[in-house]
């Protein structure tokens, strides 16, 4: 991080307009942004046209500490230094108070920016959201509309009642639906 | 931590986007998730192999189900043991509107953990959003073990989802496809390919199919036993030999108005040995010599035959020179049949159980006796339909008694114009044991005649079960008396449509001496309503299914004799009642709600 004043410095411009400047070493930990940069584009502004502000922002902090966990251990050629429990505490706190709106454009940006740690993080935390949920909440948690007509949703629910058929309260949800 | 702090400080940025987004709930309320790309979504399922979060994340939204249901077995990351649940039900029918890619798709989830549907049978209608090859490839994918599969008017399916499934299901035994006119050889040859088990197809009116098609299953198909040909213009000859001479274990073949020679049906000849079934229809382009070639097949019980016109005497005389196994016979719609042909066919056809005459205009009584003589000890089905020659211009015959045909149960005459008494009570005494009688508009039938057939059944016989009078307008409540006195103890259904001369009589005598009646025809009949409240007073009478169509004298009276006394109704026709009212209908519905109400 000492070096950083002579570090080649990118600009990044956010849908809404905002401009971040990172370091080109930050901004290559994403694969879309390091082929940019490779085929020269570096010098105007690269719009990220569809991460607002603030989810680049978070973006942003998430390849920084990438960058600093492989200077820090870039002797042995090892970015993956830290063990792996402290890896997934660290993942889970980054994680940590996402909600699933975020979550969303984070999984959006991270597959357009093409960074793996990211979106492995992202599925792991909307797996752990829609694991053991109802339909119904499921579409709450992620304002889906039911695009089902009343027949076609009774169809489906019929077909697969057998897999809850031990569950009063799936039931019960269901018939008041 | 200070970056988790950081990102802290920006929620509040973030939030009233969201809340505005809440706010205009109905119109605008963002869908957050269906701006991750398909592969994101694909990825977050396969970490969910368990099949409630399966289920619970197809029953989301359409596109969540066709996600899912488009999930292979192989991308989850952990494996969930298949679920085996005995005495489920593994088939499945789409029809009309419910033949769309999401039922499909909702079918292909349900089942896809239980090993797959067997059986499959989708009749679309909508040319719009039927279904398409998504949802063949979606089913392809989810049900390996499919055996049967029908599809009529899918009018959006083509070769890429027939290829998935063949490809896929290799256990496919039966395919019954009929107007999907994006289906092609491609296709069908995928399935020769690949669906060795195949053992019964039916194309029909699938313009895109055509000779290759039929040459890969010649080819591949060595289980085929069965095979129905329709309408398909691309099919001729080449294919049609082909399938022949490769596949001797054919059992039973249908071919229906195609463009078809002689050299067709001596392949048939030469190599059916195994052929127990032959249904040509429609069938111009085989002339005499063709027809020949169906005395060689030994094996041969059932041979149906309608607009052929090269079919003649010669031909019946041929096969009956060596015919012994044919047990049922149908012959429609040719004109050079007469009485010289069905006497020699009648010779060598002892074991014939069923014969079927219809618009076989040449054929006079003198034809029938012929056939009656020679097939009376097997004989159990008679069906003589529009056929003008059976008339009375030659009386001579009559003097000739028929014989007794003991296992004779069923008799239709329909629509023979020329078929008077004289004719009717000679063909009593062959029909002695019958319980199905079909005498439709033999307008030349009295009571006379009818009596004179009654009184020839067997004493002992109370055994009339289905007996449809329609349309013979001379019979007249002397005959129903005779009718329901002596036969109507078993009589089921009671079909006298167009009897003008019945009258309220006729209903006193049909509620004391049918108990059994479940179905009773009484459109047209010159009825009111004292004959309605006479049916319906009757204590045992549990009719279900009553036609009042065209009763012109029926008034709301009746409707409410129904109403109390009907309960087992669960059919009610009444069109063409004048003289009901408005109230009067809606009272029925109201009272008699289960019943399916027709006016």
């Amino acid at each position: 991080m000492s070096e950083s004043t002579e570090k080649k410095m990118v600009r990044l411009r956010s849908s809404d307009g905002e401009v971040f400047e990172v370091e080109e070493s930050v901004a290559k930990v994403a694969k879309t942004l390091q082929d940019m940069l490779e085929e020269d584009c570096a010098d105007a502004v690269i719009p990220i046209t569809c991460v607002r502000a603030p989810i680049l922002t978070k973006v942003i902090d998430y390849c920084k500490d990438q960058v600093m966990i492989s200077s820090s251990s870039s002797t042995t050629n090892n970015p993956n230094e830290r063990t792996e429990q402290e890896r997934k505490a660290w993942g889970q706190k980054f994680m940590e108070g996402v909600d699933s709106s975020t979550l969303c454009e984070l999984l959006v940006a991270s597959n357009f920016l093409n960074i793996e740690g990211l979106l492995n993080l992202g599925v792991d935390k909307m797996v752990s959201m829609i694991q053991g949920k109802y339909p119904q909440e499921i579409r709450d948690m992620f304002n889906v509309v039911n695009d089902f007509t009343p027949e076609e949703e009774e169809e489906i629910r019929n077909q697969n009642a057998w897999a809850f058929e031990r569950d009063p309260y799936y039931k019960k949800r269901s018939s008041s639906k | 931590m200070e970056r988790c702090g950081d990102f802290d400080c920006l929620r509040p940025r973030k939030k009233p986007r969201l809340e505005n987004n809440l706010m205009g709930e109905n119109a605008s309320a963002e869908d957050l998730i269906s701006h991750l790309p398909d592969e994101c979504i694909f990825e977050i399922f396969s970490f969910l192999p368990s099949y409630r979060d399966r289920f619970s994340c197809a029953a989301v939204s359409k596109k969540w189900l066709l996600l899912q249901a488009n999930m292979r077995a192989t991308a989850f990351k952990t494996a969930v043991s298949a679920l085996q649940k005995q005495g489920d039900k593994t088939s499945r029918c789409l029809e009309g509107k419910k033949a769309n890619d999401t039922r499909l798709a909702a079918i292909a989830v349900g089942i896809c953990p239980r090993g797959g549907l067997r059986e499959l049978c989708i009749r679309g209608s909508f040319p719009s959003r039927g279904i398409t090859d998504f949802g063949l490839e979606i089913i392809a994918q989810a049900c390996p073990n499919l055996k049967s599969l029908v599809l009529w008017n899918c009018l959006q399916i083509g070769n890429r989802g027939l290829i998935a499934l063949s490809q896929r299901c290799s256990s496919i035994e039966k395919l019954d496809i009929f107007n999907c006119p994006l289906v092609g050889d491609e296709g069908i040859i995928s399935l020769a390919r690949n669906c060795h088990n195949l053992s019964s197809l039916s194309i029909e009116s699938c313009p895109s199919i055509g000779n290759p098609a039929l040459q890969a299953l010649a080819a591949y198909s060595s289980n085929l036993k069965s095979i129905s040909l329709t309408k398909c213009r691309l099919l001729n000859d080449e294919g049609i030999l082909s399938v022949f001479s490769s596949l001797p274990v054919l059992e039973r073949v249908k071919l229906v108005s195609l463009n078809i020679g002689d050299s067709v049906l001596e392949a048939v000849g030469r190599h059916g040995s195994s052929l127990a079934t032959l249904c040509l229809e429609n069938i111009s382009g085989v002339s005499e010599m063709g027809f020949r070639s169906i005395k060689r097949l030994k094996k041969l019980e059932t041979l149906s035959l309608k607009t052929c016109s090269g079919f003649n005497d010669k031909c019946l005389k041929a096969i009956g020179t060596r015919f012994v196994a044919l047990k049922r016979i149908a012959i429609a719609n040719c004109a050079a049949i007469s009485d010289e042909g069905l006497k020699e066919l009648s010779r060598s056809t002892m074991l014939l159980e069923s014969f079927k005459l219809q618009e076989c205009h040449n054929v006079s009584p003198c034809g029938l006796k012929e056939v009656l003589l020679n097939c009376k000890d097997r004989l159990e089905v008679l069906s003589l339909v529009n056929c003008k020659g059976l008339d009375e211009m030659d009386s001579s015959v009559f003097t000739t008694p028929l014989p007794r045909c003991p296992l004779l149960q069923s008799l239709t005459l329909n629509r023979c114009y020329g078929v008077g008494d004289n004719f009717l009570s000679w063909l009593g005494t062959s029909c002695v044991r019958v319980k199905s009688l079909e005498l439709v508009g033999l307008s030349s039938i009295t009571d006379k005649g009818f009596l004179i057939f009654l009184q020839a059944l067997e004493n002992q016989n109370k055994g009339l079960i289905d007996v449809d009078l329609s349309g013979c307008l001379q019979l007249s409540d002397i005959s129903l008396l005779a009718l329901t006195s002596g036969f109507g103890e078993k009589l089921k259904s009671l079909r006298l449509e167009g009897c003008q001369r019945l009258s309220d009589k006729c209903l006193s005598l049909i509620a004391e001496f049918c108990p059994s009646l479940l179905d009773l025809d009484l459109s047209g009949c010159g009825i009111s309503d004292g004959g309605v409240f006479s049916l319906v007073k009757s204590e045992h009478q549990k009719i279900e299914v009553l036609s009042l169509d065209g009763c012109l004298d029926i008034t709301d009276k009746s409707l409410s004799f129904l109403e109390v006394m009907c309960g087992n109704l669960v059919g009610l026709n009444l069109k063409r009642c004048p003289r009901l009212s408005e109230q009067g209908i809606t009272s029925v519905r109201q009272n008699l709600w289960w019943c399916d109400l027709l006016y």
